[in-house]
């Protein structure tokens, strides 16, 4: 029964799904409806992924988990946050709008781009390391890596680098794109199709 | 042996002097404020292209304008490359005085979006609800991208400050679905311009342009072909580009040394009670500095990425010349 009704459910509205696209006039008539069902049903998940993350936290913490200082920061960080932002959305005039715009501007915003930036120095360190001509294909892409790491910053005599990066991405690096996104595509079309017939069962968990 | 010595040398840097080498060729451009200038594509020019064509289309039918729309689809952990692209389309539109309709597409960027939108309006006093408007969160995704096919306003019932957007914003009687738009650009750090592509121009023709971050930009070089992506904005590079266009237009426009012009723009102005402007109509030393200096955040982070590109080949040259002297070392015992 718990899978039973789900699987129909899925199924009568994957096929409203079908119809309403295949049909210009059900389309119009109907499609805001459905918009705003599934905003309503999608708001649903941001409430049980919040509970899921307090949850998984609040067992780290009873079990006493060597990694529990984390889950207190990120309770802090959730209840801060969330506070802030929900008073001072409400009271734009108010300290707590500040707050929350101080947290965000000056404490969420660099840990946020001091994680991305640290790919440079990972990347320096990992190119020395891997980056070696052991073969003819990795030789070749040693090449076209150095082509295009001078072609994006080409100027003056470098400028034949320039063209060359732009023959790389346009020619060879869409042909292999095109082949992986058709792959892509298919994949999602056959998998879509099994989930609608009730073939592919996966997504409701459980195992079988 | 010297050849092993050599090679055993330039196998073994230590971690932590490549980290501090990259480190201070990264701050030093960085700190000195060198900017770098980019040679100009073609997939950056045919957006600066798209807005002007549209700039034109307004002239030309001032009852039946267009607006462009900018989907925040970024963290701030893609900002150095996603927020100068976003400064430079914002500042091209508002220059050529088309309406630009704005909203999220991931929860970090809410706050972010809001901020960017909001100061660069005010560089060219332009008004909230009238030539501008920010709608929030469009989550989710899939709703929100159909929603523009009809009247966005069933999605986005209330804008970010949580005003009816049915009554409260002249914009949005105007503005409010694909056929109003002249140009939909998704700037993301995420696979959300796909996203868009798929349904904004695939279900409704709407035409797609893209700032993404370097690393995503490969993804997007097939639709470019295709012809479904107006243009592509590609990491700091595209950015730089269109930075580079945006500044020309600027001094060709506004016809005055930027300081000045920013100084002088709200001098003798009196805000009405009902200011209707979600900023300060005035401009303190660092709001002026921080303006002139987003102005050309792309290009000095260019010069920067310009010597982390040389510093990296460098390192791989290094490593291969041991390898190499390894390998011959090895064969001769």
């Amino acid at each position: 029964m718990k899978r039973k009704y789900p699987m129909i459910l899925t199924f009568i509205f994957g096929m409203i799904g079908l119809f309403l696209k295949a049909s210009p006039i059900l389309n119009e008539k109907f499609v805001d409806y459905l918009l705003l069902w599934t905003a309503a049903i999608s708001s649903f998940a941001v409430i049980y992924s919040t509970f899921n993350v307090v949850k998984h936290h609040i067992l780290k913490i009873r079990k006493k988990h060597r990694d529990m200082m984390y889950s207190y920061v990120t309770f802090v960080g959730i209840l801060l946050m969330g506070v802030t932002g929900f008073v001072g959305h409400y009271f734009p005039q108010s300290n707590w709008k500040l707050l929350y715009d101080n947290l965000y501007q000056f404490v969420r915003t660099p840990l946020d781009a001091t994680m991305f930036s640290l790919l440079a120095f990972y990347i320096s360190s990992a190119a020395y390391r891997a980056f070696r001509a052991r073969e003819w294909q990795a030789t070749m892409l040693l090449i076209a890596g150095f082509i295009v790491m001078l072609g994006r910053v080409a100027t003056g005599p470098l400028m034949i680098f320039a063209d060359i990066t732009n023959w790389i991405m346009l020619v060879p690096t869409t042909a292999v794109m095109r082949a992986i996104m058709i792959g892509v595509g298919l994949g999602i079309t056959s998998t879509s199709i099994k989930i609608i017939l009730g073939i592919e069962t996966s997504y409701l968990g459980g195992g079988k | 042996m010297n050849l092993k010595k050599i090679s055993e040398f330039l196998l073994n840097f230590k971690k932590k002097y490549i980290y501090l080498v990259m480190f201070v060729l990264i701050s030093t451009p960085l700190v000195l404020k060198r900017t770098q200038k980019t040679y100009e594509t073609k997939e950056v020019k045919s957006i600066y292209q798209k807005i002007e064509e549209i700039y034109q289309h307004n002239q030309d039918n001032p009852e039946d304008k267009l607006a462009i729309f900018i989907s925040v689809d970024f963290a701030p952990s893609t900002k150095a490359e996603c927020d100068p692209m976003m400064n430079a389309m914002l500042r091209h539109a508002f220059l050529r005085d088309i309406p630009v309709l704005g909203w999220a597409g991931v929860p970090q960027g809410i706050d972010y979006g809001l901020e960017r939108f909001n100061t660069i309006a005010k560089e060219y006093n332009k008004k909230y609800g009238e030539d501008y408007i920010y709608l929030g969160y469009a989550y989710p995704f899939l709703q929100a991208a159909l929603s523009l096919g009809t009247d966005v306003r069933i999605f986005s019932s209330t804008d970010y400050y949580g005003k009816d957007t049915y009554d409260n914003y002249p914009i949005m009687e105007k503005f409010n679905n694909y056929n109003k738009l002249g140009l939909f650009t998704s700037i993301t750090g995420t696979s959300l311009a796909e996203g868009w592509i798929q349904y904004a121009n695939g279900l409704f023709n709407q035409e797609v342009a893209a700032g993404v971050t370097a690393v995503n930009a490969s993804r997007l070089y097939p639709f470019l072909q295709s012809g479904q992506l107006v243009g592509m904005m590609g990491g700091l590079k595209g950015a730089a580009e269109y930075e580079q266009m945006v500044e020309r237009l600027e001094k060709k426009e506004i016809k005055k040394d930027i300081k000045n012009y920013l100084s002088g723009l709200y001098k003798n102005y009196e805000a009405p009670e009902d200011n209707p402007r979600k900023y300060d109509t005035s401009y303190t030393k660092t709001e002026l500095l921080k303006s002139i200096n987003s102005r050309k955040m792309a290009r000095q982070g260019m010069a920067a990425q310009k010597i982390a590109h040389f510093y990296v080949i460098a390192l791989i040259i290094i490593a291969n010349i041991g390898y190499l002297l390894k390998k011959r070392y090895e064969s001769r015992r």
